[in-house]
Formats: structure tokens, sequence, C-alpha cells
């Protein structure tokens, strides 16, 4: 029944359709990224970078190394738009992007993390056999028809990056106290029609009950053909909005570029035969008739292996977002401990859910002299990187571990080193971290629950003990 | 009124405006319930005016900032020209009085580091703010002849080098008697002109930069605010890293304390310069004319505006006060002989600008939205 449901024949145009729209939007993306110059601010100037754990040998490849790899990025994303050497391209693509958001987690974004995603799964259906230069080029690869697993997938982890983020904002703090945003909207006063509404805490309570049931419904509507128009109005609307309010990059277009594959496949027909009729207009392609060619379905004896590969996936996408209450005090509706440990906070769809903000000073000490010197972060840190440190106790952790080592080749002995940290989440005043006592040089990265993390609510815990 | 009536009844009918209904009760019960049983946060709904507090700050701080140090500068200068015209007791004792009078004005300007400060050469800061100075390079450069400002060598040049020129040695005597070399006369007259030439453009340039300044009053990336914010903050920290914590011998992997680091290490009169920094840094984030004493908008005021900000002002306060009190411990010596006679009295007044950085860096970013610099990358 199942596999009968998901091996149904349906038009390939939205997957065509979707392969366009990530190659473009990836290329916009890279092309962005290279003149905003962050190749060089993220990837060639830091000193250190902080990596994932496992991941430790992802090491960034020096200046001509990475503009090779955005270069290589910005041609294969070119070549997944045409659909060009696509088995090729799209591998590459995933390879190349995902090797780069590797490199350094303080650059982590949900949005990179989906894009990864996207480009495996789009090396693992035949997005390149209608409307593409591969059929130009080997017309037998054209087919009209795919099973419909290889449409459905992207819809469901579409529902999965929504319905994840949408439930992640059902919490005290999101819906009770509308915190981070009665901060953040305030912000957002001189944004043109509605900024004058931003300092009412009124409008950061619509704002958050709004957005949540925005994330948990809106693949719903987009998949019910009644209400398809006005649920894309409203994908394009909250990602406008959004984008203008908050420095979240490509985040919007990609969304509002991905969702279009919940169109019928008429419309994405008609979309194509457009495409086709403008590009007929502007080069001398009309020798081309698709319509002579015979309509094939497209088969692979790979089908029942890569449905595995793809249970597997989804079922960690399922999982992933619970491991955080696999930590001691992780809930989920009072989520004030777990978005301050942070641990298992990661690949999981929490999207602009908190707002955190840290100021953290580190002590290296001389174990034979006793002297002990306080750092100045930004001589080995960039802006982003420091900021992002200040409050993740992973990263505090690894920059600890990387001072230790610097200073030991620069004549400290055995350095100890500790940091007092200071971080305010969601507007409440500063409160330390992390025990300042504790030397981070001895304490170890991994999954383990890490008890130098101070739990947030103190007084509980000295009053339960 | 039937179409209104039809038209109501298809827009409820249709699910995502059935939504967007239900959404909009809940969040107004909501608030109705937050706010009638939470005492914890203030609910304040009165926007902040922006506008006016950068306008305070172009016209009370930085334009009269700029032009005070412009016209000191001059003073300067002509003091400096008139010692090395002919050398006496008195004319270097108008040149040194002269220096710390630009110096001290130096501290009110110092901080506003960014917009026309910041060309492709560098800022204001880089160019005639550096130190410690480095007096062998100096002597090496006199002796070659080299009187050019156009290098990266920034430890030669600048208000510390001039500092160096004129109170380096013990007596007024032994100074002049170094100045009968020409090419000393002649590199002294070319780092005061460098130091007048970059304020002279800079504070041109913020005449015609002032409209631009106060009408960009967003919060974003590039914004006045932010600007602002991000180098008030990197001055705060200046003083701590540099001002105390280098000659302290914070730093790790330094093994002793190094007083010959202090800024102005050769007149003795780093803490006064300290004080007049930190003053200029409270005078900032209370919106507050140094002449008057009028408290105009700050970030103080801007705080006061924001959930939890009235809090964070008040404990701000009370740090800033004990930072003051440590600073207000230093004896009246020079600081390069406090750090060897009384460590002590020093580290503690490091330890309280340590404590202070929060407040002004992360709580008072997070609180206010402003995102850091331009290269920070996009969030999620």
């Amino acid at each position: 029944m199942l596999t009968s449901f998901l091996t149904k024949p349906v038009h390939i145009a939205p997957l065509a359709m979707f392969r366009i729209v990530f190659g473009l939007v990836m290329l916009i993306s890279t092309i962005r990224f290279w003149l905003l110059g962050w190749i060089e601010d993220q990837y060639i100037k830091p000193v250190m970078h902080f990596t994932y754990y496992g991941f430790e040998w992802v090491k960034p490849l020096g200046a001509v190394g990475m503009y090779l790899v955005f270069i290589a990025m910005g041609l294969t994303s070119f070549c997944i738009m045409l659909g060009l050497f696509y088995r090729v391209s799209s591998v590459l693509f995933f390879l190349l992007f995902t090797y780069v958001e590797l490199l350094d987690k303080a650059y982590y974004l949900n949005h990179y993390y989906f894009v990864s995603i996207t480009a495996f799964l789009l090396t693992l259906v035949p997005a390149h056999r209608y409307f593409s230069l591969d059929i130009l080029l080997r017309p037998a690869l054209r087919v009209e028809h795919v099973p419909r697993w290889t449409i459905d997938l992207f819809k469901l982890q579409l529902a999965i990056v929504y319905f994840f983020a949408g439930i992640a904002k059902i919490n005290s703090e999101w819906l009770l106290e509308a915190m981070p945003l009665r901060l953040w909207l305030r912000a957002q006063d001189k944004l043109p029609l509605i900024g004058w509404a931003m300092p009412f805490d009124l409008t950061a309570y619509l704002f958050s009950w709004a957005g949540m049931i925005y994330d948990c419904t809106i693949v719903f509507f987009l998949s019910w053909k009644v209400t398809r128009v006005l649920a894309y109005l409203a994908v394009v609307l909250f990602h406008t909005i959004t984008g203008m309010m908050f420095p979240i990059g490509v985040f919007p277009i990609v969304m509002i570029g991905a969702t279009t594959i919940f169109f019928s496949e008429d419309f994405h027909k008609r979309a194509i035969s457009l495409i086709a009729s403008v590009l007929h207009r502007a080069l001398p392609l009309s020798a081309q008739s698709p319509a002579t060619l015979s309509a094939k379905t497209y088969q692979t004896r790979w089908q029942p292996l890569v449905l595995m590969l793809l249970a597997v996936h989804f079922a960690l996408q399922f999982l992933l977002p619970f491991r955080f209450l696999l930590y001691p005090n992780n809930s989920w509706w009072n989520p004030c401990e777990f978005f301050w440990n942070e641990q298992g906070y990661r690949f999981s769809w929490r999207v602009m859910l908190v707002e955190k903000a840290g100021t953290a000073i580190f002590y290296v000490k001389d174990s034979v002299t006793g002297r002990e010197g306080v750092v100045n972060n930004a001589e080995f840190l960039n802006p982003t990187q420091e900021k992002q440190m200040s409050f993740q106790p992973d990263m505090i952790l690894e920059f600890a571990h990387f001072l230790r080592d610097y200073y030991a080749a620069h004549g400290v002995t055995d350095p100890q080193v500790r940091a007092e940290v200071y971080v305010t989440m969601n507007g409440r005043p500063g409160r330390l971290l992390i025990d300042p006592t504790v030397d981070l040089a001895k304490e170890k990265e991994g999954f383990h629950y890490k008890s130098w993390i101070l739990p947030f609510e103190r007084q509980l815990v000295s009053a339960s003990q | 009124m039937m179409r209104t009536a039809l038209l109501l009844r298809r827009l409820s009918a249709n699910p995502l405006w059935s939504l967007v209904l239900t959404t909009t009760a809940i969040a107004t019960a909501a608030t109705f319930a937050v706010s009638c049983n939470n005492g914890t946060t203030e609910g304040s709904t009165d926007s902040f005016d922006r506008r006016s507090m950068l306008r305070n700050i172009a016209e009370n701080f930085i334009i009269p900032s700029y032009s005070e140090l412009q016209s000191k500068v001059n003073a300067m200068q002509a003091a400096v020209n008139a010692f090395t015209a002919s050398p006496s007791e008195a004319a270097l004792r108008a040149a040194q009085q002269a220096w710390e009078e630009a110096y001290t004005a130096w501290q009110y300007a110092c901080t506003f580091d960014f917009g026309p400060a910041t060309t492709s050469t560098g800022t204001l800061f880089q160019k005639i703010g550096v130190f410690p100075t480095n007096a062998a390079r100096i002597e090496e450069r006199i002796q070659q002849r080299n009187f050019s400002t156009d290098d990266f060598s920034r430890d030669t040049r600048g208000f510390n080098a001039v500092e160096y020129l004129l109170f380096s040695d013990s007596t007024l005597a032994q100074i002049i008697s170094r100045f009968s070399n020409p090419d000393r006369r002649q590199y002294l007259q070319a780092i005061v002109a460098d130091i007048k030439a970059n304020v002279d453009a800079t504070a041109n340039a913020w005449q015609r930069y002032r409209a631009e300044f106060i009408t960009n009053d967003g919060t974003s990336v590039g914004s006045s605010t932010s600007m602002l914010f991000n180098e008030f903050v990197k001055s705060f920290e200046h003083i701590k890293n540099f001002k105390v914590g280098l000659p302290a011998g914070k730093r790790p992997g330094q093994t002793r304390p190094e007083p010959q680091k202090v800024e102005a290490f050769y007149s003795g009169k780093s803490v006064k310069f300290i004080r007049e920094h930190l003053q200029a840094i409270e005078m900032i984030y209370l919106g507050m004319h140094r002449r008057t004493g009028i408290d105009d908008l700050g970030f103080d005021d801007y705080l006061r505006s924001v959930p939890n900000g009235a809090a964070l002002v008040i404990s701000t306060l009370a740090q800033l006060e004990l930072v003051k009190q440590r600073m207000n411990a230093l004896p009246d010596a020079p600081l390069s002989q406090t750090i060897v006679s009384n460590f002590a009295v020093v580290d503690a007044f490091h330890t309280e600008l340590q404590r202070h950085t929060r407040f002004f860096k992360s709580e008072m970013a997070s609180l206010l939205s402003l995102t850091i610099t331009f290269s920070s990358g996009d969030g999620d």
C-alpha cells in the first residue's frame, strides 16, 4: 500500500522546477557571500575555527583553495539550475556546501542546514530528466513521469522544517512573555507601513502567536488546493516581513522558492512552458520539440535502497529535535534551562527562538609561576565568532582549548584556562553561564552532560540540595 | 451593508482568515492575562526617539568635541612652532601645556572613530592615537631625516610621539639641548602637522556628514546608533585592555608588568587622561552635556524605553560608580610608578573595569537589539 502510494507515477514538472529554483537561489547566495567579502572574513582571516564534534578534521583550504571552493560551488549550482551534468554537479555541490558549513559552527544557520539536506536529497532524484541541458545532450534521458516519492520527499522535508520550528515556539517564553520578539520588534520601528506598531507589547504577542500558528499549519494549507494560493501569499508575506526585520540573509528567498513545490503539476508545466517560450524567442533552440518524444516513466533499480536511505534520514529528522530531552533539567514548556545550556540545541529547526548575548573573559594561568593573564578575545576571533562563542558552552570550551594550546606554545607552562562568562537571556540581567573556577583546559568535549555549565535557576537547585 | 456582511461571511469561511482572527483573539487574551499577573516586566509601550538622541550626540558631543580638538591642535602647532623657532624653557613649557590640552581634547573625540573618522588608510585613532610610542624608531627616523608620515609606522607619529619629543628627558634644559638638532625640530613639526591635517580632515568631514548621521536612525548594521554603540564599547575596552591592562602585565604570556607601556609615559599624566576618557564615555552614556551638565537623551534613556532596561541602567551606573571609586583611589603619581609601587590598587581598578564590560557590551546590545559589525554575517 505504502509502496504503491510512494511509487505512483506523477508528472516530473514540479521536480524540474524545484531543481531550477534551488540552483538559482544557491547561485545568488554564493555570489552574495563572495561580494560581501565573507569568504575572506569568515574562512580565510580567522586564526581559529569552531569545529563540530567529530568533524575537527575539516579544515579551511587557505585563500586560493577557499575561493576555488566558492567558484566550484557557484558553477555547480549554475549547472544544477541548467540541469547540466546534473548527477556530478549535484553531488559536488552537496559536498562543497556541506564542507564549508562544517568549517566553523560560529556561522551555523538552520537554513544552511536545510540547504545541505536539500542538496543531499537532490542527489537522489532525477531532477535533470526534464527541461534540462542534459536531455538536450542525451534525449534518451528524458522522462515525463517520476515516482511520487521523488517529489514528496521535498514536501516532507519542508513540512519537518516548518512543523518543528512551530512546535519549538510552543513554550512559556515565546507565548506568555512574547520573548524575544518583545525586544527585537522594538528596534524595528522604522519599517515602512507597520513600523509604528512595533514598540507595543501587543504587537509582539500578536507576532509570537501568529508565527507559531503559521509555522505549525502552513504546510497543511499549502497542501490543500483550496487554500494553496492564499497560503502561498502568506508564505511570501511572512518571509518578506521577517527578511526586512532581521539579518537572515537569503533565508526568505530559499523558503519562498522551495515552497513552490507544493503547487500542482499543471502550474509547474505552465511555468516551464512559459520559460521555454521565452527561451525559444531569445535562443535559436526551436528545433527541440518535446511533444514528439514518447512519455516515459522514470525507473531505477536503486529505488528500494534509496527508499531505505530516506527512511533512515527522515527517522533521524524526527528524532534529532527531541534529543535535548535526554539531558537533565531540559523541558519543553519551560525552556529556560535548555535555552541556557544549549545541550542538544542545533539541527532542530529552532529558528530565531531566543535572544542571548554574553561577555566572556578568559584567564590563562601559568601552572609554575601562578601568574594569570586576561585574554583579549578580539585578538583571535572575528566579531561573529566572539559574539557566538560568548554564550554557547561548547564554543567556550573549544576556545579555552585553543588558548591552552596557543599559550603553551608561547611560553606559558601547562596553562590553566578559566572563564568568567556573563550571559543575558531574553532581556534578563546577566548571570554566570559556567563555573568560573573550573579549569576548562582539562574538560572534554562530547555529548555528555557538562557539569561545569551552571544551571539557569540556581536558587531552585541550591534549595533542593 | 449586505455586501459587507457577505464579504465577512466569505472571509470567515476561509480557513486562513479565521486563523488570523483566532490568533488575534488569543494573543489579545494572552497579553491581558500576562499583564494582569506578571509584575516582573515593565509593560512599557513608549517608543524611543532615536533621531533626537542622535541629534543630541551629533550636535552636543561629536561636532563640539572635534572643533575643540581642532582649536587645541592649532594652539599646539603654534606653540610647537614658537618653541622650534626659538627654544627656551618658557616656550617648551608652553608647548608641553598645549600638548596636554590637545591630548585632553582628544579623549573626548577618540570615541567617535567611525564614519568620517575612517578612510581607506585607517581610522583617525590609528593615525594619531597609537601608544606605546616607539622611541628608538623615532630617533632612527630623525637620524635618517625621514619625515614622511605616509607609511604604517604609526608608533612614530601621533600625540604620544609628540609627547616623547617634548617630555622624554628629565630636565627642560636637556630637552632643549636635544632640539639644537634641526632635524629633531623638523621631525616634531612634521608629526604635529600630520596630526593637524588628520584632525582637520575628520572635523570638516563631520560637518558634511552630520545630517546623514542624524537621519540614519534605524538599528540595523550600518545605522548611526549601531556604529556609535560599537565604537563606544570599543573605546571603553581600550581603556581596560591597553591603558590599564597592558602596562599592568595583564595579558597572558606577559611575565611581569610593563609600566613603560602606559599611555603618556613621558609626561606621567596617564591617570589624568584615563579619567578624562572615562568621563567622556560616561557622558555619552548619559547623553549629558559636559559644560552645562544638562542631561539630554543618551543610551540610558534609550534603555529605559525597553523591557528590563531600567534595571540595567541602575546596575550599570552602580558598577560605574565602583569603577570610578577604584580610579579615584589611584595615587596622584604617574601610573607607571604606581604599577611598580602599589600594584594592588591598579589591579583593583582593572578588575572593576573588567566587571563593567558586560553591562556595556552584551547586555546593552541585547536589550537594544543592536548588531555588531558589517562583517557579522547572517543570523537565523
